[in-house]
């Protein structure tokens, strides 16, 4: 397989794909529309929550805090013992503790305060618009009130996902999805090439199945990156989601993922024969993949299912991407999600090589 | 029961006329219990118009595809330009032009884009230029394939056969008017056919050129009825 094969293969595949518009933009679409439904729909202005706040100074300086709070209209704020409060907190009945700790205001006259802020992560979506609030609260309040910016800090109790909105978390899971529809989707193309006779036609020429396959995979991993940019993008400049970790990191697992995903469409397009039938099989996979495989929810599927879900490469995609996104991580938390992809690619694509028919 | 219709070109100029370019010794394949090529052999020369006509079911797709490496035989070889066809598929397949029954393009691509990519596939091949310019696309050059007429797609596709400049042309169902373009240049070349409009086609536009005459015409191993079923799908006793 000469060089200059692989190249025109992969630049005249790449042009096809984004001809076909429809092909790479209604995943995109999908994508987007659900980050601003959940972004925007779902944003403080519009869910009202409990949020309780506990006292401990009773000054001035606290009460005004508390009333700022009280102005909220989607907040409906309960002012009790921190004890009390917090036994109502675990009990699933607070979205949030606010406590205005003893001697907010003596620190405050000295330049800075801290508040401290339990959220209730059982919710994401929940925790995101609570936490968003609060913070946009407290901005007013310094902005307003203390007429000094970061005067009142606030310090978030509940670990781990405390940083994590709702739209952080689902950012990477839409990249997720996005790779896996486009690349999926190549199966229908494999099986439309053969209907056209497009596949018989390469088959007369010197070109190998492994060379098609080749710069099949390298076009469908240039259109899946210029997804992840576009959807990142707008996670970044719309909803202020920030990537953490390393590009490189990030675009070796998609393009991992992306080979993952093709080897699935080219088992189906090498056991399938027509058009509706690889539809029908891609909608079968792709959606209940899509639920369990975490691109939406943080979602703990029945036990019966864990096994599904453990196995799925997009929970591993998922997974990756939100290391990466989200956390920052390295490539110590990456290395299983990576293998776990790898394995799916080598898999699929033995299979499919063994199994593939130019007619 | 085929029939072999051949022809060869009295004035072609190529020193190698009358080398033996394609060779089947007792081909054959079966799908199941149907023998359909049943040990057929005969020899093609170099610049020959070879037409295999015959009823349908006849075989005559099934010999075709196996020549061109799209189907392997059960027995039998076959030598296509000094190489086994089958175990040097690929070499073979550098060297020759099959212009399938069907179109088979991308929609997608332009009509230069299209001619690059199947140019690209093969170790030598003809300019875009050139190949546009031979095929009157020369305006069509940028447009999409999808927004070409039926006989433009039809003269692209003859096109896309003939980009890596091969030997011998394999040509399926095709519009008669792209045959000539076949014949063109300089070489002869060795034109094989299972489709009887092509090949005759072929022969008037060979017998049409200044001092060519139809050399031979050979009718082979069938009755005069099996061509004329071919070419006519009737009875001569109708
Ligand atoms: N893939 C296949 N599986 C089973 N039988 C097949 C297959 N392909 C062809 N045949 C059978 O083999 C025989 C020869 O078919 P072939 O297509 O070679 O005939 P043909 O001479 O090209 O006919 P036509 O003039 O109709 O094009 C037919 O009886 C056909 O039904
Ligand atoms: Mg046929």
């Amino acid at each position: 397989m000469s060089l200059r094969t692989l190249v025109q293969m992969t630049i005249a595949q790449a042009t096809i794909v984004s001809r076909n518009v429809s092909y790479w933009l209604i995943s995109i679409f999908i994508a987007v529309f659900s980050m601003a439904v959940f972004g925007w729909l779902f944003n403080p202005e519009t869910r009202a929550f409990d949020l309780a706040i506990a006292d401990q100074d009773r000054s001035q300086s606290s009460e005004a805090l508390v009333q700022a709070f009280t102005s909220v209209e989607n907040a409906d704020i309960s002012r009790d013992s921190l004890q009390k409060e917090m036994e109502r907190f675990n009990d699933g009945d607070r979205a949030a503790v606010l406590v205005i700790p003893n001697g907010f205001a003596d620190r405050l006259s000295r330049g800075r305060a801290a508040v401290r802020v339990a959220f209730d992560n059982s919710d994401l979506i929940r925790a995101g618009y609570v936490q968003t609030t609060v913070n946009a609260v407290i901005d007013k309040y310094n902005r307003e009130v203390v007429g000094v910016r970061d005067a009142v800090v606030v310090r978030s109790q509940a670990q781990e996902t405390a940083s994590t909105r709702f739209i952080d978390f689902l950012t990477p899971g839409m990249v997720g999805m996005t790779i896996m529809w486009t690349n999926l989707a190549v199966g229908y193309m494999l099986i439309t090439w053969r209907e056209q006779g497009i596949l018989r036609r390469l088959g007369v020429t010197p070109l190998r199945p492994g060379a098609l396959i080749a710069s099949q995979a390298m076009s469908f991993a240039l259109i899946s990156l210029a997804q992840a940019v576009i959807i990142l993008a707008m996670g970044r400049l719309v909803f202020d989601v920030h990537i953490n970790g390393s590009y490189i990191l990030l675009g070796v697992t998609v393009v991992l993922g992306v080979m993952a995903m093709l080897s699935i469409g080219y088992v189906i397009a090498s056991f399938l024969r027509t058009i509706t039938a690889a539809n029908a099989v891609g909608n079968l996979v792709a959606f209940p993949m899509m639920f369990l495989g975490r691109s939406y929810f943080p979602l703990d599927a029945p036990t019966a299912l864990q096994p599904i879900v453990k196995a799925l490469p997009l929970t591993y995609l998922n997974d990756a991407l939100r290391d990466l996104i989200n956390h920052g991580n390295g490539i110590g938390d990456l290395w299983l999600d990576w293998a776990v992809l790898a394995a799916w690619t080598a898999g699929g694509f033995l299979l499919s090589i063994r199994v593939f028919r130019w007619q | 029961m085929s029939a072999l219709l051949r022809a060869g070109n009295a004035a072609a100029p190529s020193p190698a006329l009358g080398d033996v370019v394609l060779a089947l010794e007792g081909l054959t394949k079966r799908y199941g219990d149907l023998v359909a090529v049943d040990a057929i052999s005969f020899e093609v020369q170099q610049g020959e118009i070879f037409g295999i006509l015959g009823p349908n079911g006849a075989g005559k797709t099934t010999t075709l595809e196996m020549i061109e490496g799209l189907r392997t035989p059960d027995a039998g070889r076959i030598t296509l330009l000094g190489l086994d066809a089958v175990r040097q598929r690929r070499k073979v397949q550098e060297r020759i032009g099959v212009q399938l029954q069907s179109q088979a393009l991308w929609p997608e691509l332009r009509v230069d884009e299209t001619l690059k990519v199947f140019g690209a596939l093969f170790p030598r091949r003809l300019s875009v230029d050139s190949m546009v310019e031979r095929f009157a696309l020369a305006e069509k050059r940028r447009s999409l394939v999808k927004d070409l007429s039926g006989g433009q797609k039809q003269r692209l596709s003859v096109a896309t056969a003939l980009v890596n400049d091969p030997e011998v042309v394999f040509l399926g169902l095709l519009a008669l008017p792209a045959v000539s373009h076949v014949r063109q240049d300089n070489g002869p070349h060795t034109l094989f056919s299972h489709d009887a409009a092509a090949t005759l086609a072929g022969l008037m536009d060979l017998s049409g050129k200044n001092g060519a005459q139809v050399k031979d015409l050979h009718v082979r191993t069938a009755t005069l009825e099996d061509v004329f079923i071919s070419l006519t799908g009737r009875r001569l006793r109708d």
